[in-house]
């Protein structure tokens, strides 16, 4: 098949693919940034366990593995030690990032387009969370690492995505210990959602949903004859006066959106709202303590 | 003079277009505005919200009846619309007509209305064979005959405005006579509307006069709409001058203009003038130095063009003479020893000195009976007791005498001088003196001098001193610091005795250098005031009768052909009359003015009351063009169109509307129908390269060769010459910028429309400024056989006849236009035999060209020849112009090289007038 015979839709996928592309460079600096930002007000977990890092000794009982023994500290004095180590909770965390067009939008109001939030957002969380040794990976490509130059291999692993986006994540049931944070606008129907995130949470894993808007999508704050086009199909309407239409408008949408939440409150999962006109590290802070220190502040962020 | 329809339609077949605006409305009424686009990402959620408020399927109805009213009037626009205005029956023509045309200077301005006028009464009473009779009332009174047409419309071109009043009343004789032999006579009189009264006429009016003697007849008037400013004289304040300008009914405000110029005619202020509706009379002031107003010789109301918008004033009326006597030897070689050349520089920019080489006593004798205004005695000595009576007689009168101190009256003085004198000077500063140089003491606030400021660095080193007596501080206008007088004055009779006690050069004190002096000198000068007897007389007295110098024409314009006029007695004239017209009489260098109008005039309307008088207007209106008023509309509703259409669009914010609402009437503020681009790219390009012109005649066939001989003519100037012109243009005079162009050729029409008024100001304006017309009436050739005076010459006459020409010779022999290049004896084109006339050197190997040629270089402003040069220069391969006669070769070549001198003599001005004189400067030079 030569590239003048390729599907539209095709030639679409391979564009939006190369845009991103052109547009990741950017956003992994800003990721790094963000994250950078937020890592100072983070710390470690405070418990002995399975990591690397020395966390204390302790004299030596009766019936423990000889080859525990720190022999240089015992040596000291007569009494034998045990090094112990920082318990690293090594748990994955699995990433979907919403690509689909509906994400390619920007209004006169917001910052930058949604898509672009949702990158720096699920690059920089990876960032943190690689940093403090746990597994991370997109939920698409099923693979978790917890190398420490993760963000380079996920913005390849996402332009290898953005050329065949989905619109929901795959919908498999994760693994008992394993997260998950979607980042979305939460533009596809409700039903949709409710069996996405029931199959997702299906052993009862933990799960997070962030809603990217922008805030156009919110108010409406158009005003006279407009027509829309649908960014996913080739529906549009036409609206004669934007400014009549905009109460019931914005109903339909808060309707959706409190629907969204009552999905995810039933599954116990983290729902947190951010605004493309707003900045990121907020959202990222909260985000990041919830994952790092567990399940300590599970009703999440209400925010805006 | 046809009926018809006021409304008419250059191209009426174009109107058929409207026929296509029921299809048009169909179209617009099916396409709604165009609502904004946007992508919107939550769309499928709320697909299902069906929006309240519908889409307009239709477009507004307002908005295609804004559309089709656009379509509508550019259909009408481009069916070229005139509005022409219903033209009024005169008369009925089946009596015979006796026209009477005020052809004064009140008639200038709409002459050529006033004209048409009358020869539309002219026509149709030769169309209904009525005998017709016309006069001008400023023709001289003659006994009125009915006859044919064409005799009374030769008696109607004859006719000009003339520069004075017309005598209505001269004439009533002669048309009394006329009426009381042909009884079914109808009167028509074109008239100025406008009576002219001194205080002290008793004429009565000229209309009831008319009626009284013709008794009850129907008499037509003709009358103009406007009422026009004239002016009727000027006087002098200390600061400027103030200028009288009257009008003989309120009118329309309006803004004028005086322009006044010096008598060469150069422009010395311009002064911006408010007038009015109601007003009829008006005093404007305005400030002017001295000087200038020494030279002001002619004031003008700009763009008012006629003799009544004129003042004249005599050149020297404003200056006072002075007589300047000094006993002291004039020796050119210790000018600056010598006061007289202190004084001369300082008065004579003010005043008209006289002076005499004779001694004092008969310098006196001879110089007070020019009756001067003032007479400074500046280094005498004693004067004879003769003198001294006969300086006192003259102070009797009114005059002033100053004198200086002088060396010579430290021995012995005579008894003229406003206060005792002490025998010998004061010596302040020097080797045997204590003291130092005294300053001046500020002026006595009754002093003539006490508005002048005294500058620091003067210092009197020598004075005669005065007597102390009582009234010595009354007499003194002027002291040093220690009190003691430097300037004295005492009054004799009518006029002033004054005393500087110090001389009048710079030995004494350096009084004489400074500005001060000048100053003092004028404040004295101030004071007196030339005699009033026979003043004028002296310099007439031995011909009381001034010849004509310059005379205006009824335009305001000088004239330059010598018109007829009387030598002027100017004591018992006072405004212009037949005999005498406005204009300047006397010798060149001190000419009287003669004006239209005299300062005790007023000018009232024509009383036109009666019962037989029928009043129809003078018919002004033109045909106007609607066409660039419709076109503009348009452009203002294509405006409120895309407007409303952004309105619709949901474009318009409320914020933003209030922004626009205002921008969109700053536009139509500023947007004026017939503005156009400031530079028009065609004017850019001719500025930007030398290139030929020709002036576009609308004659295709004339045009064409005009276009081609000047290109032949720019390939053989490139290929022989140092100069590239570009491709030449056709240039339409009334438009385009002519400045840019060094040359425009000229071809004459037969049916040359002579172009209006503001175009002939234009081509005026580019002949002073430096420009050259070569004026082509291409007749030569008939010329020989007629030698009558053809079409396209009577055209060139036409035009020529409202612009100010030089006096015009033919080409002479010796001329430079001759060698600017080539060397060639005549200017052949397709003809060879016609002449070829530029305008006349006095003599051309003189250092002084004529004044019009001083301006430009010393180039022509225009040459005229009528051999038809286009066509010769032309190729004859160029195009299918088979009108070309065969012109032979070498003929060609000999008119192409004419062209090529006229354009480097256009070029290069007084240049090559110059290299004339190369081998004499390298002569001078030696080897």
């Amino acid at each position: 098949m030569t590239p003048s015979v390729l599907p539209k839709k095709t030639i679409h996928r391979q564009h939006n693919a190369n845009e991103l592309a052109n547009r990741l460079p950017r956003l992994s600096l800003e990721a790094r940034r963000v994250a950078l930002t937020v890592q100072s007000g983070l710390h470690g977990r405070r418990k002995a366990g399975l990591g690397e890092t020395f966390w204390q000794f302790r004299p030596f009982t009766q019936g423990e593995a000889a080859n525990r023994i720190d022999w240089r500290r015992s040596s000291r004095d007569n009494t034998l030690y045990v090094r112990e180590r920082e318990w690293e909770a090594a748990h994955t965390l699995w990433l979907w990032i919403d690509q689909s067009p509906s994400m390619h939008f920007q209004s006169d109001w917001a910052m930058d387009e949604k898509t672009n939030h949702a990158i720096i957002l699920g690059l920089a969380l990876a960032e943190l969370m690689t940093r403090s040794g746990e597994r991370v990976g997109l939920w698409e490509q099923g693979k978790a690492s917890h190398q420490r130059d993760m963000i380079d291999q996920l913005a390849l692993m996402l332009i290898e995505e953005a050329e065949q986006p989905s619109e929901r994540p795959r919908a498999e049931p994760l693994d008992r210990f394993h997260e998950m944070v979607v980042v979305t606008d939460g533009l596809s129907p409700l039903p949709d959602w409710q069996n996405t995130i029931d199959a997702l949470a299906g052993r009862g894993a933990r799960g997070h949903l962030v809603l990217i808007r922008d805030p156009a999508e919110i108010s409406l704050p158009y005003e006279g004859h407009y027509r829309l086009h649908s960014t996913e199909t080739d529906t549009d309407l036409e609206i004669g006066d934007v400014r009549a239409f905009r109460s019931r408008y914005q109903d339909r949408m808060t309707a959706h959106y409190d629907g969204l939440k009552l999905i995810c409150a039933q599954k116990n999962w983290g729902f947190y709202d951010h605004q493309t006109d707003k900045p990121l590290a907020p959202i990222l802070l909260a985000l990041a303590q919830v994952l790092v220190q567990g399940p300590a502040n599970q009703t999440g962020l209400s925010d805006g | 003079m046809a009926d018809g329809l006021a409304l008419t339609f250059t191209q009426p077949l174009l109107l058929l277009g409207l026929l296509g605006l029921p299809l048009l409305w169909l179209l617009l009424r099916i396409t709604p505005p165009q609502a904004r686009e946007i992508r919107f990402p939550p769309l499928s959620l709320i697909l299902d919200l069906l929006p309240a408020q519908k889409t307009a399927a239709r477009t507004p109805w307002w908005l295609t009846a804004l559309r089709l009213a656009m379509a509508a009037l550019v259909i009408i626009a481009l069916a070229g619309p005139l509005w022409r205005p219903p033209q009024q029956g005169v008369l009925a023509p089946n009596h015979p007509v006796l026209i009477l045309m005020d052809d004064g200077w009140a008639s200038a301005t709409d002459w050529t209305k006033r004209q048409a006028f009358a020869e539309g009464l002219i026509a149709s009473a030769a169309e209904h064979q009525q005998a017709v009779a016309l006069l001008g009332f400023s023709q001289a009174p003659h006994a009125l005959h009915l006859g044919p047409a064409h005799s009374a419309l030769s008696v109607l071109q004859s006719l000009r405005p003339s520069a004075f009043t017309p005598d209505r009343h001269s004439h009533l004789a002669a048309i009394t006579e006329l009426a009381q032999t042909i009884t079914d006579l109808d009167i028509v009189i074109i008239s100025d509307g406008l009576t002219m009264r001194t205080h002290e006429e008793t004429h009565p009016d000229f209309m009831q006069a008319l009626q009284s003697r013709l008794g009850p007849r129907p008499i037509t008037i003709v009358t103009p709409l406007d009422s026009l400013w004239s002016l009727t004289g000027r006087h002098d304040t200390d600061t400027g001058l103030v200028v009288h300008m009257v009008r003989p009914s309120a009118g329309p405000a309006e803004a004028v203009e005086l322009v006044l110029r010096d008598s060469q005619d150069r422009v010395l202020g311009r002064h911006s003038v408010r007038l009015d509706a109601h007003e009829t009379t008006r005093q404007i002031e305005m400030g002017l130095p001295l000087e200038l107003r020494l030279e002001l010789a002619r004031i003008d109301i700009d763009q008012h063009s006629h003799a009544g918008a004129v003042w004249l004033s005599d050149q020297g009326q404003n200056r006072k003479r002075v007589a300047l006597i000094s006993d002291g030897q004039a020796d050119a070689n210790r000018a600056l020893l010598s006061p007289l050349t202190y004084l001369t520089r300082a008065l004579s920019p003010y005043a008209e000195i006289r002076q005499s080489r004779l001694g004092s006593v008969e310098a006196i004798a001879t110089l007070l009976d020019e009756n001067p205004a003032m007479l400074i005695l500046a280094e005498t000595g004693q004067l004879p007791e003769t003198s001294q009576a006969k300086l006192k007689a003259y102070m009797q009168q009114g005059g002033i005498v100053l004198r200086f101190a002088s060396p010579a009256w430290t021995l012995a003085q005579d008894a003229l001088v406003p206060v005792p004198l002490r025998r010998g000077g004061r010596l302040l500063g020097g080797a045997l003196s204590w003291e130092t140089p005294r300053s001046l003491a500020p002026f006595d606030s009754q002093s003539p001098f006490a508005e002048l400021t005294i500058p620091a660095d003067i210092s009197i080193s020598r004075q005669i001193l005065a007597e102390p007596t009582p009234d010595l501080a009354k007499k003194t206008w002027a002291s040093l610091q220690d009190g003691t007088p430097l300037v004295t004055a005492d009054r004799h009779g009518k006029g002033l005795l004054v005393l500087f006690h110090v001389s009048a050069e710079a030995s004494w004190s350096n009084l004489p250098l400074s500005g001060l002096f000048v100053s003092m000198l004028q404040k004295i000068m101030a004071l007196s005031h030339q005699l009033p007897s026979d003043a004028t007389s002296l310099a007439t007295s031995s011909d009381a009768l001034l010849p004509p110098l310059r005379l205006l024409d009824g335009y305001g314009r000088w004239q330059t052909k010598p018109a007829p006029a009387l030598p002027l007695d100017i004591k018992h004239t006072k405004t212009a009359t037949r005999d005498y017209p406005a204009g300047l009489y006397g010798a060149d260098d001190s000419p009287s003015a003669l004006n239209i109008l005299s300062p005790d005039m007023t000018l009232h309307p024509l009383d036109m009351s009666g019962a037989h008088v029928r009043k129809i207007p003078l018919d002004t209106e033109q045909a106007t063009d609607l066409r660039p008023w419709l076109l503009s509309l348009t452009a203002l509703l294509f405006l409120l169109d895309g407007l409303a259409t952004l309105f619709l669009g949901g474009a318009l914010s409320f914020k933003a509307r209030p922004l626009i609402l205002l921008f969109t009437l700053i536009t139509l503020g500023f947007s004026h129908p017939l503005a156009a681009a400031e530079f028009s790219p065609k004017d850019r390009d001719s500025a930007l390269a030398t290139r030929l012109a020709y002036i576009l005649t609308g004659d295709q066939t004339i045009d064409d060769f005009s276009r081609l001989g000047l290109t032949e003519l720019s390939a053989f100037l490139s290929a022989r010459t140092a100069l590239e012109p570009a491709a030449p243009v056709g240039v339409n005079p009334s438009r385009d910028e002519l400045g840019v162009y060094p040359l425009l050729y000229w071809p004459m029409l037969a049916n040359q429309r002579t172009p209006d008024a503001q175009t002939i100001a234009r081509i005026e304006a580019y002949m002073k400024n430096g420009g050259t017309i070569l004026f082509d009436t291409r007749d030569a050739s008939l010329q020989s056989h007629t030698g009558s005076v053809t079409a396209e010459t009577k055209a060139l006459q036409a035009i020529l006849s409202q612009m100010t020409i030089p006096p015009l010779d033919v080409v002479p022999p010796s001329h430079v236009i001759l060698k600017t290049f080539f060397l060639i004896d005549q200017f052949p084109g397709r003809t060879t035999n016609g002449k070829t006339y530029i305008e006349a050197t006095h003599n051309f190997d003189a250092q002084t060209p004529s004044p019009s040629l001083r301006g430009s270089d010393g180039v022509s402003s225009l040459i005229i020849t009528s051999n038809d040069l286009a066509a010769a220069w032309a190729s004859p391969q160029s195009g299918s112009l088979n009108l070309l006669n065969q012109t032979i070769p070498r003929q060609r070549e000999m008119a192409l090289r004419g062209g090529a001198n006229i354009v480097m003599y256009v070029l290069t001005g007084n240049y090559k007038s110059d290299q004339v004189h190369v081998p004499a400067l390298l002569e001078r030079l030696g080897p």
